[in-house]
């Protein structure tokens, strides 16, 4: 298979993680801002590096940690739940890296942390994409005075 | 002149070794093969370059080491050592098919460290088959 556009790689990442994570997770493409109370187990899927190393040119391996965070903001039950989480998200990482060999785990250790410093435990996971330099091609700009649709 | 898109991929090459897949026990397995450029002077003093029409493979191989498993891959290579053994890498857009002879893989290392040896064979009759075709 192909590699994706760098500019569509978090929103394929998280199709495929759809696929096969629980039914009812939230997978959101980069950290908000304000972090608010979880509703559910979410997966936030942040750009971390960007390496062009032994790739040839129009290519570039996209580093991509996936924090997997417990809705439950209770420190024992918290932990407890996101254990399960984050063996759920492996298990699903390997089959579509089984099936996608443009991705791959970083080979870093994963670790536990609290999600931006916050009462809820997330398992930070790092894995590496390779991904096409492109763009999708861009929409000419309205003219001027053309009412908008 | 045509410009021809790359689709560049992690390393993913099952590798079946007799009838069985042996991928759970193989670390890494490259496919390597070397050719060879003959150098002579004709009678006329003039040098030529002619390339050989073969090329040698090779298939290196880092495994685990499992004695346990009666039928994983160093149980299977200690039961068929100089045998000839069919074999299949598959990789991303198709497939190799090649023979080598069984042979045992190392045994025993640093104490404490994760058990695995390396070893290299000769790879003969090796095919590519594009996938699809």
């Amino acid at each position: 298979m192909s590699s994706e556009p760098i500019t569509d790689l978090r929103a394929w990442l998280r199709e495929q993680l759809l696929e096969h994570v629980p039914a009812g997770w939230d997978i959101t493409p980069g950290l908000p801002e304000k972090l608010g109370k979880l509703s559910r187990t979410t997966v936030y899927l942040e750009y971390t590096t960007f390496d062009p190393t032994d790739l040839p040119p129009g290519h570039v391996s996209a580093g991509v940690d996936l924090l997997v965070a417990s809705r439950l903001e209770d420190m024992t039950k918290g932990e407890n739940d996101v254990d399960d989480a984050v063996l759920d998200l492996v298990l699903a990482l390997d089959q579509i890296i089984d099936t996608h060999p443009v991705l791959s785990w970083r080979g870093e250790p994963a670790t536990k942390e609290q999600l931006g410093a916050g009462p809820n435990l997330c398992w930070r996971i790092k894995v590496a994409a390779i991904a096409s330099l492109t763009r999708p091609t861009p929409t000419p700009d309205p003219v001027p005075g053309t009412p908008e649709e | 002149m045509a410009e021809i898109a790359a689709a560049p991929v992690f390393v993913k090459m099952p590798v079946q070794i007799g009838s069985n897949g042996q991928t759970a026990h193989i670390r890494s397995a490259t496919l390597t093969p070397s050719t060879r450029v003959e150098r002579y002077t004709d009678v006329g003093g003039n040098d030529h370059v002619v390339g050989a029409d073969t090329v040698a493979w090779q298939l290196a191989l880092d495994a685990i080491q499992d004695h346990a498993t009666a039928t994983g891959l160093q149980r299977f290579m200690l039961s068929n050592i100089g045998v000839e053994l069919s074999c299949t890498a598959t990789v991303p857009g198709g497939s190799y098919a090649f023979k080598i002879i069984g042979s045992p893989l190392p045994a025993g290392g640093t104490g404490g460290s994760l058990a695995t040896g390396t070893m290299t064979y000769e790879a003969f009759d090796v095919v590519f088959t594009a996938a699809g075709s």
